[in-house]
């Protein structure tokens, strides 16, 4: 008991205070910035938490992986930017609020919606830890293919304008997401004998150059068709306030969303872009008359940021409960206990109890540094808005090829990223959905995985369904969602 | 004319020449970079950056850790093959990256395009289940489905998939590979008891060491420090083995006396008592070999490799 509170007082520790807020500094900078992402600001931040002690490396590590989440919204808001994958989902509604003047609204929600999140998340981890992680255990192969058929199945909820087009983007992305090695066999397919294609096509060079960097050509061509008329995108005054009533009558998505995310982010191969997609999709087809998703409805950004945000900390729960990592941050930040000597597991708690508390007051400590630095810095990004479309355009297609670049220190991402912000510049123009794209891509081989492991576990035997109840309650939802979510044309 | 051109060109050739072996004699004059083939965080991360500081005090320049992570370390190993062989450009992979890798997939490499710098290090690979089975090693694991037949395994990589191929023909089961992504999936499936068995290389210890994991067989040819009690292959009588080392390159044609130093380095940063414990807590073997024993080791194994995947066909 004693060894608990101790660990809530070092979370305390001005030193460690100091490296929350320098993390969550840098990860809201790396989150606003599109083209530089969450997993290339962790692998520059790893090698140097190797040099300090394990809590603040920790706390370093977690600042940078949370912020990052929440600074994502920014740029989606302000210029229908993601600043991370995650935020996709964020343009749908947020930049639509920007452009009826509503910016600093939208911010705002986002920035709550991320906090509350978090700190649902954080407080899952750390109160029913055990349970959880034992539950998530008895997600084998065969319940997450069923779980898979449900993320699929929120393609024909985003589909956008034509549920035929939406459906051919989604198959699309499932297609260029098997190119790599056979995960049964090991044969390289569709690699052309390159060996960079052999992981597969890059994540980041699809969702910086298909939803960034392609939509800085929309952009250009927008200032270009006005011929070098400078007008700012997005109206500097309106309707900026977020009321108490509004905040209550956006509670129930704040909560929702973060049942999601937490429970998404404990599933490993799921990950944030995941969550807000199914979290909107939930928001969406749960919207009460007069809610226009896609058109500037406040719930819409409410969703997205909030599920995206609870993944982070929920992905941990593996990791503190049975030392396996659920996410890539949880990765990193597993090396950066051991390179301390602190082996995660399920003896961490008996041996390490004073760190173990002391890591979970540093992450309540950094949402509420969050929530300060977030409070601020939107003042100062709410003047993103004043600068001209002809400043924004080359600086942020320098950062999308940096980032590309600094991800994998190669040209070959740094091509790849180009060619798909051509290929999303093409499906904007023929109408055919980036989101449906990128959920086909995101879910694609997860889906393939636990199918073909399902199939040689059971010997290709489907009657074993019978003998999980789990997998078969996922089924019937995902057929129910299916049906309902195609039955229902679009508002 | 022509002959103020043959003496001016002899001379130029002489400077360069001297400069040459002048910047061999000055080596390292500039920093060192160590390319990882993994991603910053994972067992060969952390433990080439501890080297890398050593090294770096050893030889009085620093040393630059970069990662550059894709296909097993193949991405690296490639993107080396195209470096200078100046003593300045090194990659730290595993040695299956090298000695298995290229035999199984085609690679824009093969064992003979590196120069062997030294290998710190040596994965404990195993075979895990749970102890609800009442297993003690893999033999009871393979009699207690001798009747049924067929044995499923959680899967990480080829190196798994070609090694159970043998030793289910050497007894006579069908040991059936069922393919995750990677170390931590592996271990989840068999605590979950989805699958029967696992294969993993280092990602079961805390749970092993909890005692919420039956570990049956090592494949390495001597026992992991950390679990004395378990078996190897060999020892159960299975005539296969499987060495995984960290493994430190430098193009071919690397100059034998910048090699030599580097190795010299190299086998002093293993012999460090920090490194010693790192390989501990990370529960390595700590196996250090530099040089031309290295590469006949690496030959070795490409050999043995290469018997395997005969025998696996």
């Amino acid at each position: 008991m004693s060894d608990a509170l101790l660990g809530f007082g070092d979370a305390l520790q001005p030193l460690n205070i100091a490296f929350i807020v320098l993390g969550v500094l840098m990860g809201y900078v790396i989150g606003v910035l599109p083209g530089l992402n969450r997993p290339a600001a962790l692998a520059i931040a790893v090698p140097l938490s190797y040099y300090m002690t394990p809590l603040s490396a920790v706390a370093f590590l977690i600042g940078i992986a949370k912020a990052s989440g929440a600074g994502g919204a920014t740029t989606a808001i302000l210029i229908n930017t993601p600043g991370e994958p995650n935020a996709t989902v964020t343009c749908l509604d947020g930049y639509p609020m920007a452009k009826a003047g509503k910016a600093v609204k939208a911010l705002k929600v986002a920035l709550y919606g991320s906090v509350i999140g978090d700190v649902v998340g954080t407080l899952a981890l750390i109160m029913i830890a055990k349970p959880l992680a034992v539950f998530s255990l008895r997600i084998g192969p065969i319940e997450m293919t069923t779980i898979m058929m449900i993320a699929l199945a929120l393609i024909a909820a985003l589909a956008g304008n034509s549920l035929l087009r939406g459906l051919a983007a989604g198959i699309f992305g499932i297609l260029l997401a098997t190119v790599g090695l056979d995960p049964e066999s090991g044969t390289p397919r569709l690699t052309f004998g390159q060996v960079e294609l052999l992981d597969g096509i890059p994540l980041l060079a699809v969702t910086v150059g298909m939803l960034a960097l392609s939509e800085m050509i929309i952009q250009a061509e927008d200032v270009l068709a006005r011929r070098g008329e400078v007008v700012a995108s997005v109206p500097t005054t309106g309707d900026h306030s977020f009321s108490w009533r509004e905040f209550l009558h956006v509670l129930p998505t704040f909560l929702r969303s973060s049942v999601i995310g937490t429970g998404i982010g404990i599933l490993p191969g799921l990950g944030p872009t995941v969550a807000s997609f199914a979290s909107y999709a939930a928001a969406k087809r749960l919207a009460r008359p007069g809610e226009e998703f896609g058109k500037g409805e406040i719930k819409g950004v409410a969703a997205a940021e909030t599920a995206d945000n609870a993944v982070v900390p929920a992905s941990f729960i593996p990791l503190f409960a049975l030392g396996l990592p659920g996410s890539v941050s949880a990765a990193i930040l597993i090396a950066a206990l051991m390179i301390h000597g602190v082996v995660p597991g399920p003896r961490m708690f008996a041996e390490h109890e004073r760190l173990v508390s002391g890591i979970y007051g540093t992450m309540l400590v950094t949402a509420a540094v969050m929530l300060i630095v977030g409070r601020i810095g939107l003042v100062a990004f709410a003047q993103l808005t004043r600068v001209p479309a002809t400043v924004i355009i080359p600086v942020v297609t320098v950062l999308c090829l940096v980032g590309a670049y600094l991800e994998s220190r190669s040209f070959f991402a740094v091509q790849m990223t180009i060619g798909f912000a051509i290929l999303g510049y093409l499906m904007h123009r023929f109408d055919y959905s980036r989101v449906t794209f990128l959920i086909g891509f995101v879910i694609g081989p997860q889906f393939e995985l636990s199918l073909r492991q399902s199939i040689i576990i059971s010997n290709g035997d489907i009657t074993v369904l019978a003998r999980h109840p789990i997998a078969l309650a996922i089924i019937v939802i995902a057929i129910v969602a299916g049906l309902y979510f195609l039955r229902r044309p679009r508002a | 004319m022509t002959r103020q051109l043959i003496y001016r060109t002899a001379a130029a050739f002489a400077a360069l020449a001297m400069a040459l072996s002048s910047a061999q004699a000055a080596w390292p004059e500039k920093p060192i970079t160590i390319t990882v083939g993994f991603g910053a965080g994972g067992t060969t991360d952390v433990a080439a950056r501890a080297v890398g500081e050593l090294i770096s005090k050893k030889l009085g320049q620093p040393v630059v850790v970069e990662n550059r992570p894709g296909a097993g370390g193949a991405v690296a190993a490639t993107a080396l093959t195209k470096a200078a062989p100046d003593g300045y450009n090194l990659v730290a992979i595993t040695s299956t990256t090298i000695a298995l890798d290229p035999q199984m997939t085609s690679l824009g490499y093969s064992i003979d395009d590196f120069t062997y710098i030294a290998a710190i290090g040596d994965f404990p690979e195993a075979f895990i289940a749970l102890p609800t089975h009442g297993w003690k090693t893999l033999a009871d694991a393979f009699a207690a489905n001798k009747a049924k037949g067929t044995v499923n395994y959680a899967s990480t990589t080829s190196l798994d998939r070609m090694m159970t191929k043998v030793l289910g023909k050497k007894v006579g089961l069908n040991l059936v590979p069922v393919p995750t992504k990677g170390g931590a999936e592996a271990v989840t499936q068999v605590l979950g008891g989805h699958v029967d068995l696992a294969y993993s290389s280092g990602a079961y210890y805390p749970q092993a060491k909890a005692g919420a994991l039956s570990v049956l067989a090592v494949l390495s040819d001597r026992r992991v420090a950390g679990l004395p009690e378990v078996p190897t292959l060999k020892e159960l009588g299975y005539d296969v083995s499987s060495v995984n080392l960290i493994l430190y390159v430098a193009p071919k044609g690397l100059p034998a006396d910048i090699a030599t130093k580097l190795s010299a380095a190299f086998a002093e940063a293993g012999a460090d008592p920090s490194t010693v414990a790192l390989m501990e807590k990370r529960s390595l073997n700590n196996i250090v070999e530099t040089g031309a024993t290295l590469e006949n080791t690496i030959r070795a194994h490409a050999a043995s490799y290469k018997q395997m995947i005969e025998a696996a066909k």
